[in-house]
């Protein structure tokens, strides 16, 4: 019996203690200052003991900044492990040490590399001084550490630091320019400083990263749009019919108002495939294509059959339908058996709507 | 006396595992702990792409609902209707040319020689029209959906199979 209590306090006890009433990791501890932990971090009574100064004298943030500077030239990696460990805790203000960091992060043989990069990711902005140390680490075979490289760039995130990221996409193989959009995900102001870049990228016709790219034009449609928009304007048809795909991504779509009035012109376009790529956008805008509506229903009247199924389309889209009503019944008789299906559906779904409303 | 002893040896080896399991539990979901094993680490690393959008990339499959409303779009337009009809025109002249030169119809075969290089460019043509109409992401499913279609007889596909990968070869370079 006294067994059984045992075990059953044993179960209820435990979850209570896993499910957190642990110590958070930057609140010091009352009874240890900040000259017991130094002292813990250069001698310590085991490696716990270390780690766990190391957590607690980051709780005494940039007061703490000088002296661990002062320990992390003792180059004994140990301590500056855990040095580094307090310095990224610490972060933003941990500027101080960005010099003595950056002479660690330089250092390929020394195994405290990576961990020096994070801690310059780690104070940010405060960091830039280590940009060009850290462009230079990075034609890197190591994927791991070229990830903590580019990611460290993205988080000091100034003007340096993405002209590195730029350069590093222009100059770098395969690997790394994949390496540089897929870290630009994660950063979408980054991706918006770029946006030249990325734009130009896309409609120049890098067939290799276009998804990338599109993902990246899409994350950031305040930057993208007004170079799209300058690649709509000019340039031949196929960079025009590249920027048009970018203009149709749903977050682009949304917010590319403005973009109605170069739309509506690219409608007479000498390429069908332009203006096929133009009433498609117009339709993912939306309510604000409204007012182009006699153009769009013109082109019902294009010689390209893709042209007039997308002119239909984009007259559904944009609730047009019964508006139209007459143009798209004479695209009954249209010479393509698919503009004929499209204008049937149209017509019936413009008929049935007319029905409920009445 | 033996068997309460054996009892006793069993009761003591089990209650020891517990303990061991939960003081386990305990230390590794410290921080600390989790520093010891560096799931501190990935944590961190979870936390940074929770929004991910290669995570919306990966969603962008036929199952995706835009890209699923994309795919079934796509398929009605009618460069891809044509697209489908010139892989049928390519699949009857090419039945042809083999059926005349197994029956060494040699009066016939320049014609149906001539015939299946025509709807071999005709082919290209219409593919080529597909692509320029469609999303860079959509056109392989679009490819891969036109390839999996039967026509009415339900043969010409059998009879003459175009694997996507063929299909981008030819239309990246001219077939000599």
């Amino acid at each position: 019996m006294r067994l059984f209590s045992l075990m059953l306090a044993l179960c209820l006890v435990s979850p209570s203690l896993v499910q957190g009433q642990a110590p958070t990791p930057t609140s010091p501890l009352p009874n240890r200052s900040l000259t017991e932990l130094l002292e813990t971090i250069r001698n310590p009574a085991s490696s716990i003991d270390r780690v766990q100064a190391a957590e607690e004298i980051a709780g005494f943030g940039s007061l703490a900044v000088r002296p661990l500077t002062e320990i992390l030239a003792t180059h004994d990696p140990t301590v500056q492990s855990s040095v580094l460990l307090a310095l990224r805790r610490i972060g933003a203000d941990a500027s101080e040490a960005v010099p003595a960091v950056i002479e660690i992060a330089v250092d390929a043989d020394n195994a405290l590399q990576r961990m020096a990069i994070e801690v310059l990711g780690a104070i940010g902005r405060d960091a830039a001084e280590a940009v060009p140390a850290l462009a230079a680490l990075l034609p890197v075979r190591n994927e791991e550490r070229r990830y903590h490289i580019l990611n460290s760039l993205l988080l000091i995130g100034d003007d340096a630091a993405h002209q590195a990221l730029a350069d590093a996409y222009q100059r770098g193989d395969r690997t790394q320019q994949l390496a540089v959009l897929r870290a630009l995900r994660e950063f979408p102001e980054s991706a918006a400083a770029l946006m030249p870049l990325l734009v130009d990228q896309f409609v120049q016709g890098n067939s290799r990263f276009e998804s990338h790219l599109l993902q990246l034009i899409n994350l950031a449609p305040e930057s993208s749009i007004p170079h799209l928009l300058a690649s709509l304007e000019s340039g031949p048809p196929e960079r025009r019919r590249r920027a048009l795909i970018a203009l149709c991504q749903p977050r682009v779509a949304s917010a590319g108002a403005e973009a109605v009035g170069l739309l509506t012109e690219s409608l007479q376009d000498s390429d069908p495939v332009v203006r096929f790529w133009a009433l498609q956008v117009l339709g993912a805008i939306g309510i604000a294509a409204q007012k182009s509506s006699s153009q769009i229903i013109a082109c019902f009247q294009d010689p390209d059959a893709d042209v007039r199924w997308q002119a239909i389309e984009t007259v559904q889209q944009l609730g047009l339908a019964r508006q139209a009503i007459a143009p798209l019944q004479r695209l009954l008789a249209d010479p393509h058996p698919a503009v004929r299906k499209a204008a049937e559906e149209a017509v019936r779904s413009a008929n049935g709507d007319y029905r409920r409303s009445s | 006396m033996a068997i309460g002893h054996r009892a006793k040896c069993i009761a003591q080896v089990f209650i020891y595992g517990v303990l061991s399991i939960a003081l386990a539990m305990v230390v590794f979901s410290s921080p600390l702990g989790k520093h010891l094993i560096g799931s501190d680490y990935q944590d961190e690393h979870v936390q940074i792409s929770g929004d991910d959008p290669a995570a919306v990339q990966a969603s962008r499959r036929p199952g995706d609902s835009r890209f699923g409303r994309e795919l079934v779009r796509s398929s009605s337009m009618p460069a891809y209707q044509d697209a489908r009809a010139s892989l049928r025109q390519l699949n009857r002249t090419r039945t042809e040319l083999l059926r005349i030169a197994a029956e060494h119809q040699v009066d016939r075969l320049n014609q149906a020689s001539e015939d299946y290089r025509t709807s071999v460019q005709d082919f290209r043509d219409a593919i080529h029209q597909l692509r320029v109409r469609v999303e860079p992401q959509m056109y392989h499913h679009l490819v891969g959906r036109l390839m999996s279609e039967r026509s009415p007889d339900r043969s010409w596909q059998h009879e003459f199979s175009v694997t996507e990968e063929r299909l981008a070869d030819q239309h990246r370079e001219p077939i000599r």
